[in-house]
């Protein structure tokens, strides 16, 4: 290949691709075997959500994707985020649930917002004690998304870097490509003037609270 | 319908032996008796299969390699068919990277992706979700199939008052039943209530294209314009507005609307025609010239393939004066429309003008005998515009009683299409004949006709519906074929009835009219609307 001629970036995002398939076939291996243990699990999910973002993130920046606005069940949403997830939980000992109204439909992206929580679920399994629970629900007509552990919560200074409102950089963020991933999703779904947000705070009783709200 | 993914029938479309394989033992270990499970492994075998079987879930891979349609055209194929229904499956499987591309589909989105490698419990979970939102739509399905469209539109909008998962399939259905009916305001106010609540470029697009019906242009251009801005990769926002200032004759924005659709999105056929035949028409030969290979390449394997998109081109390179060019083309189209007439008469058409240009008489003139078997054979099936290349045809070798022949023919069914009038006058004046008795023979059978049927809608509108029939019936005696005469006759007859009583001769009168109008004139909606009344009628006989 000519070197004035290589797109650097493609050659990237299709390397991403192929690393990530094989991945994917680590992981359904990983999943049936006995000797697995939660780091691994752990691990090789996480290095699956991180290539699935940048995969995303390249798709959009390249306008070789946009939004796809459909009318989508929430409580199938959680339901397979819990799927998903389930194999990971139970290795660790805690137990994943959801609760949702079940007629409870929004118009989101499925495919991006699934990841944003995927990625949100595999940190509060990392932190909690016994449970990691989904929920969602209307609230002056936005749709709000929660997760929640029973963990000990975010560190001080975390939390205020968590919640500074000023928009961050993939390149400048200290917490990585999830944050900025999740700030950008959000920000593309739009309703007439509201975007999309995502806050962070801590529980009173202990454990950390993670909340998407989607107008 | 039954809800247990045990009940259900499979088709399975990938062609992968292994892959098709593991689908079908994931689906086994869900308790689904391999009896119950079809595979293909290309789009042929796959239509073929949905033609004969009637399948509750079909799940396809997109990429299907070089030589097949791939899952997209297999759906939309069916779909147009009316081989399945609302309420079949239909999931796409992808490689990630696929998404995007699947994602551009024109008129028709599968109801789930599915991403490689499949997940059997997700798989499990997601089937059967499908399963009871689709069984919802059965009911649908049922009366559309038996053509009971006030019950269905009945049955979606009681539906749609509960905002269920399926809204968006509801709204759509909903939307087009109303179109049927050129019900717009109830169309209109379909996609005005989701508009109120989100600006979604679907529901804009729809909503734009109900007002372009209605003449307004400025009302649909704007909306059309908003759907871009929520999406400026909305093809078809570009495609629609492209059609509008195509109506506005401003053919320079028009097309570079529609070449901003095709860089976006190559591989639709019917979009990469239009942009042929509107650089073909503004004389921009390289634009037509490159889309009409687009075409080509891109149509292989679908249904929207048209011999006119290989003759496009031949007609190209003869206005390059590269004609030889055109030899393989011409072979090439013969080769892929094998056994089809009208595809095969367009090609021998364009034989008859290249052959003439290689100076091969003797081989323009076989084409052209060929041509006229096949026009006499087919002639009350052709559109217009390939009868007319048929007269052209005629015309270049001299032969003028013939091509008047077709002329007249044409007038005497489409009197009130003044472009095609136009048109013709402009094929024999530049063919320096003496062109004065055909044209005024044109002139006078379209006077007549106008002014017949004119004289039967006014008696009709007076309320003299006896007379208005007599008046029309006289004129299909002496045009027997002319769609809009039959539609106005079969009008008069179904309002009588209406009136005054059935009365079984005058059913089989006005059903003879109306099938008459139909063949010239497939598209009116006024027929739709009239076939619906008389259909009423029939139910009180």
């Amino acid at each position: 290949m000519n070197e004035e001629t290589l797109d650097f970036s493609l050659l990237l995002a299709s390397s991403i691709h192929d690393i990530k398939n094989s991945l994917s076939h680590l992981i359904t291996q990983l999943e049936k075997s006995p000797h697995t243990s939660a780091d691994m699990a752990y691990d090789t999910q996480r290095m699956h959500n991180d290539l699935t973002q940048l995969l995303s993130l390249y798709q959009l920046n390249e306008s070789a994707y946009t939004l796809q606005l459909d009318y989508c069940h929430i409580n199938q949403l959680l339901e397979e985020s819990v799927w998903t997830n389930q194999t990971l939980a139970t290795r660790q000992k805690i137990t994943l649930s959801f609760n949702c109204p079940d007629n409870l439909c929004w118009f989101i992206d499925q495919h991006l917002i699934t990841s944003v929580l995927n990625n949100l679920i595999i940190n509060a399994l990392r932190y909690a004690k016994k449970h990691v629970v989904l929920s969602a629900k209307t609230q002056h007509n936005q749709l709000i998304i929660q997760v929640t552990d029973d963990g000990t919560g975010f560190q001080e200074n975390l939390l205020k870097q968590l919640q500074d409102p000023s928009p961050i950089y993939a390149s400048q963020s200290t917490h990585g490509l999830g944050l900025y991933f999740a700030k950008r999703v959000l920000g593309l779904h739009k309703n007439k003037h509201k975007h999309g947000s995502i806050a962070f705070n801590n529980l009173d009783d202990g454990g950390a609270l993670c909340q998407l709200t989607l107008p | 319908m039954n809800t247990d993914l045990r009940q259900q029938k499979f088709l399975i479309i990938d062609d992968f032996a292994s892959f098709r394989s593991s689908v079908v033992s994931l689906l086994q270990s869900l308790g689904i008796e391999r009896t119950n499970i079809d595979t293909a492994s290309n789009g042929e075998t796959a239509l073929q299969a949905i033609k004969n079987n009637h399948y509750d879930i079909i799940l396809s891979d997109y990429n299907l390699g070089d030589d097949s349609k791939d899952g997209q055209q297999i759906l939309e194929e069916a779909k147009d068919a009316g081989l399945i229904g609302l309420a079949t499956i239909y999931i796409m499987i992808t490689a990630e990277n696929a998404r995007h591309m699947v994602m551009s589909a024109i008129e028709y989105r599968p109801d789930s992706y599915f991403v490689k490698p499949l997940n059997r419990d997700a798989c499990k979970k997601r089937l059967e979700t499908l399963l009871i939102q689709k069984a919802e739509l059965t009911v649908i399905d049922e009366y559309l199939e038996s053509g009971n469209y006030n019950q269905a539109i009945a049955e979606c909008n009681r539906k749609l008052a509960k905002n269920p998962p399926n809204m968006i399939t509801l709204i759509k259905t909903l939307g087009t039943l109303y179109m049927k009916f050129e019900d717009y305001q109830s169309a209109a106010k379909v996609y005005e209530k989701i508009l109120n609540t989100r600006r979604l470029p679907w529901a804009l697009l729809e909503l734009g294209k109900i007002h372009r019906h209605q003449g307004q242009n400025d009302t649909a251009r704007a909306l059309f314009e908003e759907a871009l801005r929520e999406d400026e990769t909305y093809i078809q926002a570009y495609d629609q507005l492209a059609k509008i200032y195509t109506l506005e004759e401003d053919m320079d924005t028009a097309l570079e609307l529609l070449q901003k659709a095709v860089n976006l999105s190559p591989k639709v056929v019917i979009r990469q025609q239009n942009l042929a035949a509107l650089s073909m028409k503004m004389d921009k030969l390289d634009i037509a010239e490159k889309a009409f290979s687009s075409c080509i390449r891109w149509g292989k394997h679908s249904k929207f393939k048209a011999a006119s998109d290989f003759t496009g081109l031949s007609k190209i390179y003869l206005a390059k004066k590269t004609p030889r060019k055109a030899l393989p083309i011409l072979k090439e189209a013969r080769r892929a429309f094998y056994g089809q007439p009208q595809q095969i008469l367009q090609t021998a058409l364009a034989e008859v003008s290249l052959q003439k240009r290689l100076e091969q008489p003797e081989l323009a003139q076989k084409s052209l005998n060929e041509a006229a078997i096949l026009y006499a054979t087919e002639q009350d099936k052709l559109p217009i515009d390939l009868c007319l290349e048929m007269a052209n045809a005629y015309l270049h070798m001299g032969q003028t009683d013939k091509s008047d022949e077709i002329f007249l023919n044409l007038i005497k069914n489409n009197h009130e299409d003044e472009t095609l009038a136009n048109q013709i006058k402009e094929m024999t004046s530049n063919h320096d004949l003496d062109n004065h008795t055909i044209n005024q023979k044109i002139d006078d059978i379209r006077i007549e006709l106008i002014t017949l049927n004119n004289r039967g809608v006014k008696r009709f509108k007076q309320g003299h519906h006896q007379q208005a029939i007599e008046i029309l019936e006289d004129v299909v005696l002496r045009y027997p074929n002319n769609p809009i005469i039959n539609r106005n006759l079969a009008q008069a007859m179904v309002t009588t009835m209406e009136e005054h009583g059935i009365e079984p001769n005058m059913m089989k009168k006005a059903n003879t009219c109306l099938q008459k109008a139909k063949k010239h004139a497939q598209h009116d909606k006024k027929l739709f609307v009239l076939q619906e009344k008389l259909n009423m009628l029939r139910f009180e006989l």
